[in-house]
Parts: structure tokens; sequence; C-alpha cells
């Protein structure tokens, strides 16, 4: 099958104070999760009563990647054609609904639980909830796959535009911070680095890219970010090999590297392995975690987010994006590319 | 288009274990339902569920059990297909599933039992049998799941990005979700009843069933018959409501699959319908059932088998695939048990019921439809 270019030409973000990709190019962002309920209104309006928190990020991301792309907001100005398609990549979006909903029950009964939680104890109500809100009628996918999840988002959504699916996607990370998930992120880290291992926050945002055929952009007269390259996957030993052969696809060297989560030792030492044995000139690198924390099910897409945004804004040609390694989860990495000059 | 192989397949649900014992117990009408395993009935209304009984019942109820019965389904479908070592260690593998491990969340958040972030996908799971360096991606997709899963190895292996996927899907009850269906039914099923005037709504069961999907030529040059083949999958979102079915756009699933498979309601002689018993999704996939067969519709033969195994979320389409599958080898379609009287909206269709039904069989239409309005629909055609 003929494979046909997808471009990157939108991209959203809600990380706490702050909106701006910009922002991600240090110093390290606010950890809090406090937000201005105000600024969600204005921007979503009504309806986000009985949204859950991350469901909430991830429309807020989704809304500013479609108005950066050019592309209406309201359900009602969505027609059937182009096809537009979402991903959700979230591991703990819905934990804590879940295991507070048990909790009511094991010390109560059904009937003490609230139907409107129906919704959220369904895992994909972040990627429907999109759906809803802004019209998009085509394949909807939520993928909860850990640290790679991001990288699956984007790769997987690519592939149903190149196989001729969908015409556009909305693919949105976002994980949120609360007493289930850090808690249980902490025990994940110190299972693995030991019981004083240092475990870095846990993001709570949502970053969000348009993703378009070059059918669309070109019939809308777009300027893509960038285009979405091939995708690999290895365990975080075999990284070096990994990294050459997508690398191998650009015609000139690599220009930089979005690097997996730095914080850790085991893998900031494979991080390093595969950096020092680069056959040509070594790329530069960028660690997103270093701003954000460690971001989770976001990090492929917010990777992808703040590749597109450096790209534009330098000479540089391509990016490889590799999130997950965490933990002794597999990596999943991702080729993006500077536009061909005609787009420029 | 052109067709894709299927060259091994494997489930287990509430009714059987392995895939023949399944099928049989499925032909004969066989119900899975039973009283909870583990859950404590003094805090339902409902008490009944169609749960795999794996573990002894009078000791705690043992986490990652969605995990386990993956890996077990995986491994007898590799294995039917004989996928060489090699082949395995680049196979992406693709599963499909309603509620994660999230049942494992809530024995670690209620009990305190083992429980890492990792384990709540299933890479860890599937990683020491496949050993491989294909992604393992975890699809939360509600109860279309299933077919959501070989929607995306579809894709991959038209696209030339893998010879070979895996597509799988595994759920197990969380006291969450079966009690929040609980608390939001005023009615009080029994069982669960598809198409039945009197069906009183969705019971959940449990399940997992797995699929080696490859291209025709990789399976031609390994020598490998397939068992069936994939027609093509249609995907679609209503974005009409969060919880509530729309016959549009099921019905946009539907076209979208004749169209990417080649196969239309002409040629379909099998629906095995989504039909989870509740008011609203089976008057919903029956308005939109008509609206695309027309005429043809009420000579497509049509079975719910959520009848037997409850509804087993995002393994049910697999469950539903595999057992296409089987029909299509046998030439026998299980009955829709304890549909007694069909709803008034499809009266005139032809629902197998009461028995087994023997007859040819060359194109199977899958149907799954899951919560935020997500719907996938498979077709798949016979390998004879």
């Amino acid at each position: 099958m003929k494979t046909r270019p997808v471009f990157i030409t939108g991209v959203g973000l809600d990380l706490p104070d702050t909106s701006s990709p910009e922002s991600l190019t240090g110093p390290a962002l606010s950890t809090s999760i406090e937000r201005d309920p105000g600024v969600l209104r204005r921007k979503l309006g009504r309806g986000l009563t009985f949204k859950d928190h991350a469901t909430r990020l991830a429309l807020s991301a989704a809304h500013d990647a479609l108005v950066d792309a050019g592309l209406p907001v309201h359900a009602s100005e969505q027609r059937d054609q182009p096809r537009i398609g979402v991903a959700a990549s979230s591991n703990f979006g819905n934990l804590d609904t879940v295991c507070r909903v048990a909790g009511t029950i094991g010390n109560g009964h059904v009937r003490d639980t609230s139907p409107l939680d129906l919704p959220n104890a369904s895992s994909n109500v972040i990627a429907s909830s999109i759906a809803l809100r802004f019209g998009c009628k085509g394949l909807n996918l939520m993928f909860c796959s850990g640290g790679c999840s991001g990288v699956h988002a984007v790769h997987v959504l690519a592939n149903a535009i190149r196989a001729g699916r969908i015409d556009r996607a909305i693919v949105v990370g976002v994980e949120v911070r609360n007493e289930f998930t850090s808690s249980l992120w902490a025990r994940t880290v110190r299972a693995w680095l030991g019981a004083d291992a240092l475990v870095p926050p846990l993001v709570d945002g949502a970053a969000a890219l348009l993703l378009e055929s070059e059918t669309s952009a070109r019939a809308r007269g777009v300027r893509p970010y960038a285009v979405v390259g091939p995708s690999a996957s290895a365990p975080a030993s075999s990284l070096a090999a990994t990294l050459s052969a997508l690398a191998h696809s650009v015609p000139g060297a690599l220009d930089v590297w979005f690097t997996p989560n730095l914080h850790y030792p085991a893998l900031a030492d494979r991080v390093e392995a595969a950096w020092s044995t680069w056959a040509r000139r070594p790329p530069a690198r960028e660690d997103i975690a270093a701003i954000v924390g460690e971001s989770y099910g976001v990090s492929g897409v917010l990777q992808c987010l703040r590749a597109s945004t450096r790209l534009r804004a330098s000479k540089e040609a391509s990016a490889i994006v590799t999130s997950g390694g965490a933990c002794s989860e597999a990596t999943a990495s991702l080729l993006i590319t500077r536009p061909p000059t005609e787009w420029s | 288009m052109s067709r894709l192989a299927i060259t091994g397949s494997a489930m287990m649900t509430s009714v059987g274990l392995d895939r023949d014992a399944c099928f049989d117990a499925l032909c004969a009408g066989r119900s899975g339902h039973r009283p909870f395993l583990w859950f404590d009935g003094n805090r339902f209304k409902v008490q009944n569920a169609y749960g795999i009984a794996d573990a002894p019942l009078d000791e705690r109820e043992p986490p990652l059990r969605a995990s386990r019965w993956l890996v077990q389904v995986i491994e007898r479908a590799v294995a039917e297909a004989r996928l060489p070592a090699d082949v395995l260690e680049h196979t992406p593998v693709i599963v499909g599933t309603g509620l994660r491990e999230l049942r494992s969340a809530e024995l670690w958040a209620r009990e305190g039992q083992p429980l890492q972030a990792f384990q709540l996908h299933f890479e860890a799971a599937v990683a020491g049998l496949l050993r491989g360096n294909g992604p393992v991606i975890t699809l939360s997709n509600a109860c279309s799941a299933g077919n959501f899963a070989l929607a995306v190895a579809e894709d991959m292996i038209r696209l030339g990005e893998a010879d070979a996927v895996v597509v799988a899907g595994t759920d197990s009850l969380t006291e969450s979700m079966v009690g929040l269906a609980d608390r939001a039914n005023p009615l009080k099923p029994e069982r669960l009843q598809p198409f039945d005037r009197d069906r009183k709504g969705v019971i959940l069961g449990e399940g997992a069933a797995a699929l080696v999907i490859e291209s025709p030529s990789a399976a031609a040059k390994r020598n490998i018959e397939p068992i069936a083949w994939l027609r093509g999958v249609g995907t679609s979102c209503d974005a009409f409501h969060e919880t509530a079915p729309d016959p549009d756009g099921i019905a946009a699933a539907m076209r979208e699959a004749h169209e990417r498979s080649g196969r239309g309601p002409g040629q379909i002689d099998l629906l095995l319908a989504h039909g989870t018993g509740t008011a609203l999704n089976d008057e919903a996939e029956i308005a939109a059932f008509r609206a695309v067969f027309g005429a043809q519709a009420a000579r497509v033969a049509i079975s719910g088998l959520k009848s037997m195994t409850g509804h087993t979320s995002g393994a049910s389409a697999v469950v539903g695939v595999v057992t296409a599958i089987e029909c299509m080898r046998r030439g026998v379609v299980p009955p829709t048990a304890g549909l007694e009287q069909v709803l008034a909206a499809g009266s005139d269709f032809d629902f197998v019921r009461g028995e087994a039904r023997r007859m040819p069989i060359g194109n199977v239409q899958v149907n799954a439809f899951g919560f935020g309005g997500v719907n996938a629909v498979a077709i798949l055609e016979s390998a004879s």
C-alpha cells in the first residue's frame, strides 16, 4: 500500500500554570495541581460538571490543538467529511474513580454510589468525551500501554490516516496526580530502584496534537509543523540498535533526540550507552521530564509536541522521540521530520 | 480489497476454558451464569455474573487474573499458527480490554494486594511469552475494544509494517463497573436476554480470546493454511451521547466495514450481534441493521452469544470473532439462549434460537459497540 505522509498541524497543552509550548524549554514547571476553573470554563463553556479531572485537562489541550490548527471547535461545525479520529493516552485517568467506587461498595452497598460515576468507570471516557465535545465521528481509541502509550497513540492514528480510515486525528496524552496515582507510582519506582529512590512528581496535565493527511492539509493551505515518521519498539537494553535503524531513514545526521526520563539512574545509563555508540555526529538531547516531571502516558505526545515546535523554530530537520523505559517497561520511539521545503 | 489470513485462535469464557469446550457449550445453549465468585452479594442488587472460576473460592481473589488468561489464549493461538521464534520476536500484540487490570487496582486499594503501575496494562504479562521487540499495545476501548484492536492490526499489516500481528482481548470483572451498572439499572436482571421483549439489562462476564492475523503472502510462505480470512474492519464514533448508542453511528461502522471488506449485505450469511440485552442497545442495533441491510436483513441468521457468556466487555468482540471462525469451519451456529419473545422491532428477523442451527456460512459480520458510542464491525470469510 502506498504510504501517504501524515503531518502535525496543531499543538495544545494544559500544564500547571501554562498552556504555552514555549514553557517547555525551561525552567522546571510548577508541580501544583491547582488550576483556575474559570480558564477552562471560558475556553469550553458549559457541560463540564460531571467530567473527571483527566477528561477536563484532555478537552482543554485538544481544544487548543484544534484552534492552533485553524479548525472549528464546535461539534455543530464538523461535517461527516473529512473524517476525524481521536486517540487518548492515559494510564491513571480514571484510577481514582475506580478505587473510590470500589471502596464505597466495599464499605456499604451499590446504592451508595452515584450513577454519574458510570461513564468515568470506563477508561475510554477521555477519548469518547473528546469525540462528543468536538464532533469527531471517526475511529476512536484509548491507549493505556504505560510509558509507551503516547507514542503508540501517535503512531497508530498516523497509520489510520495512512490507511485511509480517517483524514485527521486529535491525539491527546493526559495523566493526573492524586493520592491513588502518586502512591501507585511511588511504590512502582521503589520496587524498581530501591526503597530510598527519589520519586519524581507525576505530571498533572495534558498535551495534544492535530494530525492530518497531506490531502487535508493541502486543501486547507495550512503550514504543518512536522511529518510523523516510522516507529520502533525495543527493551531499554537495545535502544542503540532501534535508534540507529530509525535514524537511518533520514538522509542527514539526526539533529535531536528526545530521551526517556533521565531522572532514573538505571534508565539514564541506558540512554548514555545508546548515545555514546552513535555512529555519526551524535544528536542534541532534550529531556522533557526535567521540565515537567514524570509524564508517563503523556510523554510521547508531549515529546512530539516539543519536537514540532523545535523543528519549526530552528533549522533542524529531524528528531527521534523515545518514551517509556522506566520500571523495566519497553521503550517506543518515533521519527519526526521537518516538512518538505514546498510546505515551509 | 485483499483479505488477511487468520492462522490461529483461542478463547476462554465462563462456559468453557478452551476454544472447543467453549464452542460446544455455546452450541448446546449452556450458560455461564452463576452466583458471584468473590464479590460480596450483600453489597449488590444483582447476585450473579458470568465469572470464570479459575481459583479456589474459599481463598482471597487473586490479582492479575485477566493477565493470566491473556497469556494462556495468546500462547494457544500462536501455537496453532506455528509462528516461528524469529517472526514472533517482531510481532506486535494488540490487546483490547474494557477494564484492563483495574480489578487488581481495586484489590490493591482495598486489600493492599500487590500491584505495580505497569501491571495495569499487559506488556509485562506477555513479554515473557513473546520476548520480542514488537510493541504490546493496550487499547482500553470499552465493550468494542476487541474489534478496534483488529482494526489497528489490519492497518499495520496492510501498510506493510508487520507480517503478523497478535490480536487479543481480556477482561475480568471489577466491583466498580458491576456495581455502577447495577446502580444505574432500575431493574434486576436474572439473566442476559439479548433481543428479548422482556430483557432487563446487561450482566457482565469474564473472558479472553486471541487471534493471529497475517499477510496472506507471509502465511503462504510458511505453508500455513488460514483457518479463516479477515476481510476488513469498519469503525466509527457516534459523538452523540456518553452511554446511549446512536443507530446512525452504528450504521456508519457497518457501512465502512462493508466498503473496506468488499462484502455487502447480500453476502453476509450470519450476524453475531453485539446484543447486550439492554433496552437501548438492542433497539439501536436492530435499527442500524435494518437501515444498512434493507431487504437483505430478513435472510441473515442472527445470534447473540452474550446470552451465554455474559458481556465479556473488551474481550467480547474477539470471543465473537473466534466463535465466528468455528461457525464457518463446522457449519453450525449457536443459538441465542433464553430468547423467548423477540422484541417487536426485530420480529421479522431470523434469530437462531432454541437450538444450534446447521447451515453453510460464507461470510460473518461481528458487531461490537461500546460506552461513548465507539463502534467497530468486523467481516470474516470462510477459508473453505
